[in-house]
């Protein structure tokens, strides 16, 4: 899952960064309000982190521009502590959740995964598919109860797939959310083959009966219960 | 030549000039003088011993006369005829030196040589020693007399010679004096043009709202420096222009393009269509991201072409450089690529992370997509240098000729078009790499060997501090 942090405070992004980059998310970041929107419009991301007070353009401008654009990417709020008047005023401009600086980090990563749950309309804190379970929290895979033994490209991959349970996505969407901006995910997508297969072997499906190839288009995930 | 050498030229030449002209007639006024004074002298000497020779017989009126005429003899050489052309006196020194007297009345120049026994003339030499000559008529006490009288100058070529030493000398430290000066003054002169010249060309594109500061006098610098000014707020505005319209055209177009992308996104997902078709989507999808890639490119290259926004911390690009090709891992297995790395242990340099990030993940992607497809290899190696660090990234390629070789860093040029069209670079991935090691004020060239294939290296040299 690819993060977008928005946020003035370099010391602060690094350490964000840093926590993300160990829970394999994505993270790219961006330090005002301007090179925020240039990279949700060109990007593709899974959440963002929005601090309110930012140069050029503010949170809330941000947060209105996107939502105006019908683009309904999760954002968390960054919020000054104490300011209850920012958080509702955010809230009622189509912020999904906030959080009060300081915060620690393992309370933000718990609202990562709530919201990103709630995104993709998942009610479990665990994902899971056939005999296959993924817990994003501990980071950890169970093919019918046995831990799998993943990479980390493999663990983002899987899990990236499984949030989009259901929906056929493109390899270069898959490398969009895989890798940061800087890769070109025309170049990225030619490994996402090498990885499926090297992933299908450790999760047991080595025929693609969970995992599904959509021929010339991507990879899908189907609950079979559905 | 430069200026300063020219003025200094013009300014000695000028004065020099002046100088010869001054000379020159000084040297003829100096020259003409002593025959002017010789001519007086003689005319004078002429009717002071025509006083002392009686009127009947031409001999000497008294013994002091006699005396007079005789000391006088010694000095001058003299001749006195009467009306009917007969001598009446000469001089010792007539009798002695042997002068080619001319028939008619005039003043002369002649030469002779004068024995060196004579009193009263200081010779030295046997040559032959100027004289002067006045031969004219004189009228004295009712009667007319011939005279021829001459004086000897033994020293005069000297003294003329010294005369034109002396001018000479006088002309060489004149010269000299010019050239100090006049190199001093045009110095001064061009003083402010250096000064101006220094400040301009600290005015960069990335300082282009600097000005040259204007001098108190309304002269013809001043008059430099606002044309000078005027320009630079010309410059700054048209620059300032092309980069919003390159970030606004690019914003224009972001919005319609995530449009596209969120409609192949959503029509892969439907089932009334066939699989051909949703297989069409998607390379019109894969377009679609290519001009998304494009307007991402021409975003940061104008971003760092405005500021750079340059963030230096001390890095390990040893460990940067190994995390980055091991994302490429499964790339370079599924092309068949081999990999080589030559890194040295922790390399630690200044660097903005970021950046050399992307300058690293740019270089590859470009060499992976530019590798032969048979016998792919891609080698890459770090080290320390005096100086800082050097990279070499090298991959199998077809031969890049010379010229071209420069072009590659230039916005959207391509060495193979066809194949960088298929293979989805946006043409700007080595500009902005460029940039960016500029940036870090490093240094990048490309080199290709081989006949037809062979080797690519593209090397990158970043200072340590």
């Amino acid at each position: 899952m690819r993060i977008l942090v928005v946020d003035d405070e370099q010391t602060l992004v690094e350490q964000i960064r840093l926590t993300l980059t160990r829970q394999n998310y994505t993270v790219d970041s961006a330090s005002d309000g301007e090179k925020a929107l240039n990279k949700i419009y060109i990007e593709s991301y899974d959440l963002i982190l929005l601090d309110i007070m930012l140069p050029k353009k503010d949170g809330y401008e941000v947060l209105f521009e996107l939502r105006n654009e019908k683009d309904s990417t999760p954002v968390l709020m960054l919020t000054a502590k104490g300011e209850v008047e920012d958080r509702i005023k955010g809230l009622d401009m189509g912020a999904d959740d906030y959080l009060a600086k300081p915060f620690s980090m393992e309370e933000l990563l718990a609202r990562i995964r709530a919201l990103l749950r709630r995104s993709n309309e998942l009610v479990s804190p665990l994902l899971s598919v056939g005999s296959i379970i993924l817990n994003p929290a501990s980071r950890e895979v169970f093919q019918s109860g046995q831990l799998s033994d993943l990479t980390p490209k493999e663990f983002s991959i899987l899990e990236f797939l499984m949030y989009n349970m259901n929906r056929v996505v493109s390899r270069i969407s898959i490398a969009e959310h895989v890798w940061g901006e800087a890769f070109d995910p025309w170049t990225m997508s030619n490994s996402i083959d090498v990885h499926i297969k090297n992933l299908r072997k450790k999760i047991g499906d080595s025929r693609g009966k969970i995992l599904h190839t959509v021929r010339g288009v991507g990879y899908i995930i189907k609950d079979e219960n559905e | 030549m430069n200026i300063r050498n020219r003025i200094t030229l013009w300014i000695t030449g000028a004065g020099l000039l002046a100088g010869l002209i001054f000379s020159l007639i000084i040297s003829h006024e100096l020259i003409e003088q002593p025959f002017e004074l010789l001519d007086k002298d003689l005319d004078g000497h002429a009717y002071t011993l025509l006083i002392g020779l009686s009127p009947q017989n031409g001999s000497p009126v008294s013994a002091s006369d006699t005396h007079i005429l005789q000391s006088l003899g010694t000095l001058y050489w003299f001749n006195v005829f009467d009306r009917q052309h007969n001598l009446i006196y000469t001089s010792s020194m007539a009798q002695e030196v042997n002068l080619q007297v001319p028939e008619k009345e005039g003043r002369y120049n002649l030469t002779a040589v004068i024995p060196l026994e004579i009193d009263g003339v200081k010779q030295e030499t046997h040559d032959e020693t100027p004289f002067r000559m006045h031969i004219f008529m004189v009228p004295f006490g009712g009667k007319n007399y011939f005279v021829q009288i001459a004086k000897p100058m033994p020293h005069l070529q000297e003294e003329i010679n010294e005369v034109f030493v002396a001018i000479g000398v006088g002309l060489v430290a004149f010269a000299l004096t010019l050239v100090l000066f006049g190199y001093f003054v045009a110095g001064k002169i061009l003083q402010p043009i250096t000064t101006i010249n220094m400040l301009a060309r600290e005015i960069s594109d990335k300082t282009l709202d600097k000005r040259i500061p204007l001098g108190k006098n309304q002269d013809e610098l001043y008059g430099l420096s606002s044309s000078l000014n005027q320009m630079f707020d010309r410059l700054q505005f048209s620059f300032k222009r092309q980069k919003e319209f390159i970030a606004n055209a690019s914003h224009e177009l972001k919005t319609p393009i995530a449009m596209q992308r969120l409609f192949f996104d959503e029509a892969v997902q439907r089932d009334d269509l066939s699989e051909d078709f949703k297989e069409k989507l998607m390379v019109q999808s894969g377009v679609t991201l290519r001009m998304n890639r494009l307007v991402k490119n021409l975003l940061d290259l104008s971003a760092l072409e405005q500021d750079g926004g340059f963030e230096p911390e001390i890095i390990n690009l040893s460990e940067l450089a190994a995390s980055i090709f091991e994302e490429f891992d499964e790339i370079f297995q599924a092309a068949g690529i081999r990999l080589s790395l030559d890194m040295a242990d922790a390399v630690h340099l200044p660097v903005d992370r970021e950046k050399i990030q992307r300058v690293l993940i740019n270089l590859i992607d470009n060499s992976i997509k530019y590798t032969l497809e048979e016998n792919g290899e891609i080698r890459f190696s770090l080290r320390k240098t005096g100086t800082g660090v050097e990279m070499i990234l090298s991959n199998t390629a077809e031969r890049i000729p010379q010229k071209e070789l420069e072009q590659v860093f230039n916005q959207f040029y391509r060495v193979e078009k066809s194949r960088s069209t298929a293979l989805g670079g946006s043409g700007l991935g080595l500009t902005i790499v460029k940039r960016i090691v500029e940036l870090h004020h490093g240094s990048i060239f490309m080199e290709s060997e081989g006949e037809t294939e062979g080797w690519v290296h593209l090397k990158i040299m970043l200072p340590a501090s």
